[in-house]
């Protein structure tokens, strides 16, 4: 297996001086292709910090990540913007799909927001591969508000699939959803993330959605601590 | 695909009000600019169409036709001078006559060249007098039922109307371009006053060889020439009027700026959580503020035609005889400034747009 995720003493602290406030530690973690990892801890132990350096969305004030041998603290902000457009998936809490486009729609604007765009026809073709994957074959033309939450959250997956991403991050998929959406929901994303054989870190602080990782990772008062499933 | 331009597609009804809000003002605006154009083609219409490039008056009328009184002598000697190529004398007189359907306002011009430099060069029907009892009127007497052909009288002074000219109306009032005799004929006979005078006229038209600028001519003392601009500028309100009257329109478009700035605002307000996760998922600002702008784009240029349409509506009910005058030019002006408006509206969300940190689409507020 190859390593595809590295973490390397990541700290990040906020403010400065009286009123710093470290939110994350020397974390260290790496990932091979292909496994997917669940991230625990309770609301403010530093795990969206984490997620956000690893996505490209915050900078650790000191330590690396690199990502398919991409230095990811070392991107300008623009930079930035394209590696989360070519090289990320992203899972919100709440689906955040562009309530005014289709299903379908959202997942192909994914591809507008490429820098090397697939063609139009490709791209819904695939759009519309991924929709059926995830049981939504009939509802690609809806519009979000007419999906339900774990439709819209599965619309949501497809999405973070759409660019053919090298990690998929996801932010508590099961925030808005019941229990047993909410594994349904993260059943058919370990399945997309196993079969089409990404990477991927869940965050949660739901103990129960860790069955269908491969392992688990806790964090507490922004030190990372490894265990295994 | 747009996302911008989907938006506006999908959501049609939220942008309807913004969209209505953009023509109710560019209605407004160009009704007010039609009165603006049309006040001042009616006043200033008799000179503009002429194809003098500067008059001369005497010095104490301060450019103005009506206060103007030069001596015949004055008007030769003009003539003469180094620079000018034609000097055509003109009386001037604002007064009431008579058409085929009763009272009428006039300015009657006389000139004793009737294609002198006081006279507009193009005729829209008829011919041009051959007489001195014949004249060519402003077409804008034909509702009052002045034709080709039609007598008007000016205080028991009567000349026959022998063609007609368009956009030629001086201070509002219609103008006859008759010959200098019957002005003066007429002349005397509405002001009893002026009898005694029986060679004056009231200004030179005069046009210029290339390169002879106004203020270079060589004139007689007391007499002043001004450009035809300075002419124009010097017709009592006109400048105050189109100041005025622009001022309103500029406020208004100011307006039209500030509730696009608002919509968008409050839009962009709303979106905040979805812009995040849209920049969080590889959306730049420049994306995102292109479709911005698009949306203002499309919104106030819909607005617009709408308000146009509106105008025009409204510009085939007004009764004859208000000053209104619809030009594709100030349509042009008003479109573009509008869209300018609404652009420059859209850009006070840009800022917050690009302030929108991508970081806070994780994390969120559910738990």
């Amino acid at each position: 297996m190859t390593e595809i995720l590295t973490v390397d003493g990541v700290t990040k602290v906020y403010g400065s001086g009286h009123t710093a406030v470290t939110a994350l530690e020397h974390a260290s973690l790496s990932l091979e292709q292909g496994e997917f990892v669940a991230l625990l801890g309770p609301s403010g132990s530093g795990k969206t910090t984490l997620l956000s350096i690893i996505g490209g969305l915050l900078a650790p004030s000191t330590g690396t990540v690199s990502l398919g041998g991409i230095d990811v603290g070392a991107l300008s902000a623009k930079q930035q913007t394209v590696f989360r457009a070519e090289t990320v998936g992203f899972v919100f809490q709440s689906a955040n799909l562009v309530p005014f486009l289709t299903a379908r729609e959202n997942l192909v604007l994914m591809n507008t927001l490429r820098r090397h765009k697939v063609p139009a026809a490709q791209a819904r073709a695939r759009a519309d591969q991924l929709l059926d994957e995830l049981g939504l074959a009939d509802r690609a033309g809806n519009l979000p508000e007419q999906l339900s939450g774990g439709e819209r959250q599965r619309v949501a997956i497809g999405r973070s699939l759409m660019n053919d991403p090298d990690l998929v991050l996801v932010d508590e998929p099961t925030a808005a959803l019941d229990t047993t959406l909410g594994r349904q929901v993260v059943q058919l994303l370990a399945r997309e993330i196993k079969e089409r054989g990404k990477t991927g870190i869940m965050v949660t602080h739901d103990l129960r959605m860790v069955e269908y990782t491969d392992r688990y990772l806790e964090i507490l008062d922004g030190h990372l601590q490894a265990a295994t499933a | 695909m747009r996302l911008g331009l989907a938006e506006l597609r999908r959501n049609r009804g939220r942008f309807a009000s913004v969209t209505a809000a953009l023509a109710l003002i560019a209605f407004l605006v160009l009704i007010l600019s039609a009165i603006s154009d049309g006040l001042y083609f009616g006043a200033t219409g008799a000179l503009r169409s002429a194809p003098a490039d500067a008059y001369a008056f005497s010095t104490d009328a301060k450019g103005s036709l009506v206060r103007s009184s030069l001596p015949a002598q004055a008007a030769a000697q003009l003539a003469t001078a180094p620079g000018v190529r034609q000097a055509t004398p003109l009386g001037v007189l604002l007064t009431t006559g008579a058409g085929p359907r009763g009272e009428l306002d006039v300015a009657v011009l006389g000139s004793p060249d009737p294609r002198g430099a006081g006279v507009p060069g193009k005729l829209t029907e008829g011919r041009r007098p051959s007489s001195a009892t014949e004249s060519v009127a402003d077409s804008v007497l034909r509702s009052r039922g002045v034709r080709v052909g039609s007598t008007v009288t000016v205080s028991g002074v009567s000349t026959q109307v022998v063609g007609l000219v368009s956009d030629a109306s001086y201070q509002g009032q219609p103008t006859l371009y008759t010959s200098l005799a019957t002005w003066r004929e007429m002349r005397h006979a509405a002001r009893p006053e002026t009898r005694g005078d029986t060679s004056s006229v009231t200004a030179v038209a005069l046009r210029l060889d290339p390169g002879v600028s106004a203020s270079s001519v060589q004139v007689p003392a007391g007499v002043s020439v001004l450009t035809k601009d300075e002419t124009i500028n010097a017709i009592p309100g006109t400048a105050q009027q189109r100041s005025t009257l622009n001022a309103i329109i500029y406020t208004t478009l100011l307006v039209a700026a500030l509730v696009v700035g608002l919509f968008f605002a409050l839009l962009t307000l709303e979106r905040r959580d979805l812009l995040a996760s849209l920049k969080a998922l590889g959306a730049s600002t420049r994306l995102l503020g292109t479709g911005l702008f698009l949306q203002a784009v499309v919104a106030t240029g819909v607005g617009v035609v709408v308000g146009a349409a509106l105008a025009r509506l409204l510009g085939l009910v007004i009764p004859e005889g208000v000053p209104i005058l619809f030009r594709t030019q100030t349509l042009g002006v008003v479109a573009v400034l509008s869209i300018l408006s609404g652009v420059l509206g859209a850009a006070f969300s840009l800022r917050r747009i690009a302030r929108i940190d991508p970081a806070t689409a994780l994390g969120g507020t559910l738990q």
